[in-house]
């Protein structure tokens, strides 16, 4: 066994192949005579292997080695894909996610799903002609007289540690006594333009057909992405010369090694296999190292900003031009580590459609599950925490929105239901949209229950979409019986704590029997914001730009006012009014110029009397310690370019308290 | 106060820091002290009561300072050139939390000889219950030792005062 570091490189590596894996399982259910992805799923599974066994993880390794058995024989067209082998494939997938965890599973489920996988590929097979084979191959090729394989190793081959003669050995042990190994001096460059770590040289070897390709391959486990290689089964028949087609149902692999194309390497195998977009070469860095970046780049902007103020203090026209130089590229730099957290919600999106594959089955619901927008991007972290709280959600629109079969066809509505996922860039947020076509929401359930739980009153008069949030509050259930499904841990409160924890809002909306909407707006990123200063008093404080929607000079009714809040007519709507200085308690003297900022959110507004605008800045938000992390007013601090702190106000509170105050004039109103 | 924080105590004595606030004499072993700072530009937060002196910037980190005159019923002296900032790491409900604490004046890092330790009398003091550790003799006269950790996590569950919308 490696050491646990080892271990832990691996699980890493092995991240990526197993969502492809997944994903590849998922989307086979859907079409399952895609042979491309077949390919890649065979790929996926004999990677794991691979490296599984190298990094010690031998269990694993001897599963996956079945696992990818049963693959095998649906690549070269002996079975087909059906639903049962998807399922079980989908446990097995389960089981080699536990024991990359570290997990020590019942052995006997090894054997159990092996036997399983062997059942759903082998009693499948299709008579010759529904083969699903894209060309018209005999489907009995010539008996292999002999493999003649020519590779060529990678340049830094030597340099990564390889040993070639090791390699040439191990292949004369695969192939016994008749081996024939040649070289291929072909591409030696003179001495002069030599490097003594390249290795120039290519072989041939000539091995007995007797031997199965796999074993051949299994030599290059490591290597074969990064080196030519060519196999080439050569037939007993002697009418037919080396160019006689490849085995039935042409394997990718041996496709991009076909006669026609000498120099097309293995590597490009997988590549079409995947049918990846144009692809960018991947580096994987680990996310401590890009939060050490950002950090500095804030470090950067601050002492930017500082920069700046000095500098136009001092007038200096040639300083004046490095500081725009210097805050050109700051800015640059910046935007350029943001992007560098920037996940595509495509990361997590496989893990919801296996959720709705599982819903499916432990339900018997049947309906459709469709994601929108999945390239959208949204900072890592953001994307991290977001999991478990769309997991909750999904898991509740199937469970508790959508109707069984026979509810539906009684309601008149299509027997699949709909449950959408979809995501969407709206200025400085994301909004994800988890939409079901069910039963909607119980207004009056939900009530009763809320009133209940004492969390209102007989006679309260709540907007229907406050009472609709009700059910995102701890202990909350107005469902009658518990379902397997929901009692999983993560409740309803969860979701509204992590999305409130990631400064995200949550709303729903509903109609009965025609379905629910859950809305949720994050937050691009939790790190860096463009913020406007104003003043109060003598402090001064950063609001987020993006809220920031009208200034306007202070009106003449509203200057004479002491109040805390007021009102002031905009737009013929009127709009409560918050009196920082007031509300922050400070006794300065007011400023003769008073400005109202208008701020919004959640499609509310309200207004801010401030004594001063001072500007906008790169606002590089710090969080509060558990000291004033529970004042709600500010959702940050920041370090201004004079090195003084300053505090950035939530405008989703402010407007909240706005909304309190609207009520209360409303009441008095009445 | 019980035997054991006593013996916790003990071996914390041979280094602390001695300081002032109010007129009395206090220490704080080193053990919990980061480094003592001149008032650095303080910025008030604004609704969070009278235990939080404001926020400051030490190298590019956002700290907050906490006052403990008013929890200790001392009137406010205005900051002067003896006030200093005792940055110490303490632990709030088991997660670290660097804070600063107002000092009006600071003596020396001392030593106290633990024979002096004396429980906290349980009236006649102006010391808050659970505010400190113990009292003790230091230089002819008396020391109290705060318990940090209680005094922070008693400040921080309390409610916040809510925003005076009126």
């Amino acid at each position: 066994m490696m050491d646990a570091e080892t271990q832990e490189i691996f699980r890493q590596e092995a991240e990526a192949l197993m969502e492809a894996l997944q994903e590849g399982l998922l989307v086979l259910k859907e079409t399952p005579d895609d042979l491309e992805v077949v390919a890649g799923v065979f790929r996926a599974l004999h990677t794991i292997k691979g490296t599984g066994a190298m990094f010690g993880f031998s269990r694993l390794a001897s599963f996956v080695h079945n696992f990818e058995a049963a693959f095998e024989a649906v690549r070269s067209g002996k079975s087909v894909v059906t639903p049962e082998l998807i399922n079980v494939a989908l446990t097995a997938y389960d089981l080699i996610a536990e024991l990359l965890e570290g997990g020590e599973p019942d052995p006997a489920k090894d054997e159990e799903l092996t036997a399983a996988l062997a059942a759903a590929t082998s009693g499948e097979a299709p008579a010759p002609a529904a083969a699903p084979t894209a060309s018209e191959v005999p489907a009995a090729p010539a008996e292999i007289k002999e493999w003649d394989l020519q590779f060529r190793l990678p340049p830094d081959f030597m340099e990564i540690g390889g040993n070639p003669i090791a390699m040439l050995d191990e292949l004369r042990e695969v192939g016994g006594e008749t081996t024939i190994v040649r070289p291929l001096t072909d591409r030696l460059p003179s001495i002069a333009q030599m490097d003594t770590k390249v290795i120039y040289t290519g072989w041939q070897v000539i091995l007995p057909g007797a031997i199965k390709e796999n074993a051949i391959r299994d030599v290059f486990m490591f290597h074969e992405d990064q080196m030519e290689l060519s196999i080439e089964p050569v037939h007993a028949a002697p009418a037919a010369p080396v160019a006689e087609p490849e085995p039935a149902a042409a394997p990718l692999a041996e496709a991009a090694a076909a006669p026609a194309e000498p120099a097309a390497t293995a590597k490009d195998a997988p590549k079409a296999a995947k049918a990846a977009p144009a692809a960018v070469a991947q580096l994987r860095v680990a996310a401590d190292r890009v939060d050490l970046i950002m950090d500095r780049v804030g470090e950067l902007v601050i002492a930017e900003a500082r920069l700046a103020a000095i500098a136009n203090q001092l007038e200096n026209e040639a300083l004046l031009g490095v500081v725009e130089d210097i805050q050109r590229l700051a800015l640059g730099l910046r935007d350029s580590t943001m992007a560098l957290r920037m996940t595509p919600l495509s990361s997590i999106m496989g893990r919801f459609r296996r959720l709705s594959h599982d819903l499916a089955e432990t339900t018997g619901k049947t309906f459709d599950f469709i994601v929108e927008g999945e390239e959208t991007e949204l900072d890592k972290t953001v994307v991290e925490k977001l999991t478990d709280p769309l997991v909750h959600m999904i898991r509740n629109s199937v469970d508790h929105g959508l109707e069984g079969p026979e509810d539906r066809a009684a309601s008149g509505k299509p027997e699949r239901g709909l449950v959408k996922l979809s995501a969407r860039h709206a200025g400085a947020e994301v909004v994800i949209e988890i939409i079901d076509d069910g039963r909607g929401m119980n207004e009056e359930a939900i009530r009763k229950r809320a009133i209940e739980r004492g969390l209102l009153t007989e006679d309260s008069d709540v907007p229907r979409s406050e009472v609709l949030k009700m059910v995102l509050e701890p202990g909350f259930s107005t469902a009658a019986a518990v379902t397997a499904l929901s009692g999983r841990g993560v409740g309803a409160d969860v979701v509204k704590q992590a999305i409130e924890a990631l400064n995200g809002t949550i709303e729903i909306t509903s109609e009965p029997g025609e379905g629910t909407v859950f809305t949720l707006r994050l937050p691009l990123t939790l790190a860096i914001i463009e913020g406007l200063l104003i003043g109060v008093g003598k402090e001064r404080y950063a609001l987020p730009l993006l809220s920031v929607e009208q200034i306007l000079e202070l009106p003449e009714e509203l200057a004479g006012g002491t109040s805390a809040t007021d009102v002031i007519e905009l737009n013929n709507e009127l709009v409560p009014v918050l009196r920082l200085r007031q509300v922050f308690n400070r006794d300065a003297s007011a400023s003769t110029h008073q400005k109202i900022v208008i701020v919004g959110a959640n499609d509310t507004r309200v207004g801010l009397v401030v004594d001063e605008i001072i500007g906008t800045n790169q606002t590089v938000i710090k969080q509060l310690s558990p000291l004033h992390s529970r004042l709600k007013i500010f959702s940050g601090a920041t370090i201004l370019g004079d090195g003084c702190v300053a505090l950035i106000l939530d405008v989703i509170h402010l407007v909240s308290l706005g909304q309190e105050i609207e009520q209360r004039l409303k009441g008095t109103a009445a | 106060m019980t035997k054991k924080t006593y013996a916790d105590l003990i071996p914390r004595l041979n280094s602390v820091v001695a300081f002032e606030m109010g007129g009395e004499q206090m220490a704080l072993p080193t053990d919990v002290l980061r480094e003592v700072l001149e008032l650095p530009a303080l910025t008030p937060v604004p609704c969070a009561g009278d235990f939080s002196a404001g926020l400051i910037n030490i190298r590019g980190v956002v700290l907050p300072v906490a006052d403990w005159r008013p929890l200790f019923g001392m009137p406010l002296k205005a900051a002067d050139r003896e006030t200093r900032i005792l940055i110490i790491e303490t632990s709030v409900n088991e997660q670290t939390m660097t804070v600063g604490v107002i000092a009006e004046k600071v003596h020396a890092i001392a030593e106290i000889d633990p024979d002096t330790l004396r429980p906290v009398p349980a009236v006649g003091t102006r010391w808050p219950k659970g505010t400190l550790l113990a009292m003790a003799r230091w230089n002819d006269a008396f020391v109290a030792i705060p318990d940090v950790v209680s005094i922070f996590e008693n400040q921080i569950s309390q409610e916040p005062q809510l925003v005076g919308a009126d």
